[in-house]
């Protein structure tokens, strides 16, 4: 039986395995890219659970860690698509913890939600951090009914850049032209965070499914912080990794999937499309994701110290 | 490891199948001229293994083109496709508010030309009985119709059809070939507007590659009613191929999808135009 002790010892593990670059990233991880065997893929963009408006193939979370894995995905950073909808936010991320524990031992790194919008959300934020070792939170604006420039969102980056969590954005789930029209929901609106970013020095930011509708020139300026990432859903047009790429040159683009919502092959044949050099592609497979949990995870040492 | 290396296209990419693309513009790509436009399609078609394409409409979005301007697209179109006649095939464009015109453009490129289908976007729904002689000289000269179908829960441009529209063109003309491009946008509406019409082809291109959509293409169609077609430039032959390649259906389907249903539609008249396939 796995307890909660031995599964955050195998979070740990787990973590270590996607940011394991922290300490060798020079060496095995580099060379192990090239020569094969050692290929590593970090999918910052999965969910567990339904879709609310349809099934989707390998919707099941042990399905999903299968096909993830035989594509090659190390680790996979996990949302829970309940978090969409539901009001009772500590079931929602309680039950990704015990999902991602059952079927996803040392490879699915939870992500839990906080809706600042809700009472007591603070306690959220403590539970998810504190209780189930979070390095992440996903935060869903748009269908959580707020804007970035909310006061407490405010708060919530503060908490987030003091206890070295990374916070992930998701700008939309879906096309507004094929939503359910009883339930339309409005890409999140970027431009407070520009704001948040000056006031908080530790807060670290990923822009989950941003390209369709977030501008490439506040999208730079957002980049050139050095604390904005960004996954590559919805990134759109041929080419367009190397064109993104050559515009904005120190984007910090991560590999991200949105499986099981959109196909995975869809995210992972960008990288055939475009032709991108080895530190490009290793950065985008990897090394961005390594360096946005890698910065949680030291500050959490030092916090621990 | 570097995209173009064997290695990481050989993990990721099936080699298997061959790749023919239904849906293709010179609109937004790099070039001064449609030659050079259409060689950039196709070296990027490439690095997915898409070894043919077809294309439609001039280096320039026109909803509503007058006949000039349907002139001018129709011609860059072939120039381009004349550069490259085993590659591209291309598809006339054209407006049924200029009903003369339009026929006139299809016997051009089409009958006394080198394209092969007929493309017809956004100037009026086709349900308008305006488009029964497109319609008939398509099915005349042995070829198919690509038709731009969507709902959008945003709303429908005044002259944007639905497949709801498509079905009622398609129900009139039973023995013309149809091809439902994005197969309405909002497929699983879309797709159940032509399920009992063996003429309508449903096609996968232009919208998000959310999981499910070739399956149900492929469940409620049968699997020799379902085309592959990106849409790029504006979208990424990556992401629509990946509705293919990723669905979970066996090799054979996705042949069909690929490659052969589309080859089936346009061999006869590819045969009269001297391309071989």
């Amino acid at each position: 039986m796995v307890t909660r002790r031995r599964f955050l010892g195998s979070i740990s593990a787990g973590y270590i395995l996607a940011t394991q670059g922290l300490e060798s990233l020079a060496t095995s991880t580099v060379s192990g890219w090239r020569a094969g065997p050692s290929y590593q893929l970090i999918d910052t963009h999965v969910y567990l659970f339904h879709w609310p408006f349809r099934r989707v193939p390998n919707d099941e979370p042990a399905q999903l860690v299968d096909r993830l894995k035989r594509h090659g995905v190390t680790a996979a950073w996990a949302g829970s698509l309940e978090a969409l909808l539901h009001k009772d936010v500590a079931s929602v991320n309680g039950r990704l913890w015990d999902e991602c524990r059952k079927v996803g031992h040392g490879f699915l790194v939870p992500c839990g939600t906080v809706n600042p919008t809700l009472p007591d959300w603070t306690e959220e934020f403590r539970r998810c951090v504190d209780d189930l070792q979070m390095p992440i939170l996903r935060l869903y604006p748009g269908y959580h009914g707020y804007g970035l420039d909310l006061p407490e969102v405010g708060r919530l980056f503060s908490l987030a850049a003091e206890r070295c969590i990374g916070i992930q954005i998701v700008i939309e789930m879906e096309d507004i032209r094929t939503q359910n029209p009883l339930l339309a929901v409005k890409p999140v609106d970027i431009s407070p965070l520009s704001h948040w970013l000056n006031q908080f020095s530790g807060l670290r930011v990923m822009l989950l499914n941003c390209h369709r509708t977030v501008p490439s020139q506040p999208l730079e300026k957002l980049i050139a912080t050095g604390r904005v990432y960004a996954d590559l859903g919805m990134l759109e047009g041929m080419a367009s990794l190397e064109r993104l790429v050559t515009a904005i040159p120190n984007v910090r683009i991560c590999f991200g999937s949105f499986s099981p919502v959109f196909y995975f092959e869809s995210a992972a044949f960008k990288l055939l499309e475009s032709q991108l050099d080895d530190r490009i592609t290793e950065s985008i497979c990897f090394q961005h994701a390594q360096e946005f949990l890698g910065v949680a995870r030291l500050g959490r040492t030092e916090e621990s110290q | 490891m570097a995209t173009d290396s064997p290695d990481l296209k050989q993990r990721l990419l099936p080699t298997q199948f061959e790749i023919w693309d239904a849906h293709t513009h010179l609109g937004g790509l790099p070039g001064k001229t449609p030659e050079e436009r259409l060689e950039r399609l196709l070296e990027g078609a490439s690095r997915l293994n898409i070894t043919r394409v077809c294309v439609f409409m001039g280096m320039r979005w026109q909803y509503d083109p007058t006949p000039e301007e349907m002139q001018e697209a129709n011609q860059e179109v072939r120039r381009a496709v004349e550069r490259f006649p085993q590659q591209a095939f291309g598809f006339v464009y054209l407006n049924p508010n200029y009903l003369d015109a339009s026929l006139d453009e299809l016997r051009r490129h089409v009958k006394d030309g080198p394209m092969v289908g007929v493309k017809l976007w956004v100037a009026r729904r086709c349900c308008d009985s305006a488009l029964d002689p497109i319609a008939a000289l398509a099915h005349d000269c042995g070829v198919v119709v690509l038709q731009h179908t969507w709902i959008k829960t945003t709303g429908n441009l005044p002259g944007e059809s639905t497949p709801q529209d498509l079905a009622c063109l398609a129900r009139r003309h039973p023995d013309t070939a149809f091809i439902a491009a994005h197969s309405g946008g909002n497929w699983e509406i879309g797709l159940q507007a032509f399920r009992d019409l063996p003429n309508v082809y449903a096609e996968l291109s232009g919208s998000d590659p959310t999981a499910g959509f070739t399956e149900m293409a492929v469940r409620l169609l049968g699997a020799h009613r379902v085309i592959f077609g990106s849409d790029a430039p504006g979208r990424s032959f990556a992401t629509q191929l990946g509705k293919v390649l990723g669905a979970s259906l066996d090799d054979d389907t996705k042949r069909l999808i690929l490659r052969s249903n589309l080859k089936n539609l346009l061999e006869p008249i590819l045969k009269t135009k001297g391309v071989q396939v």
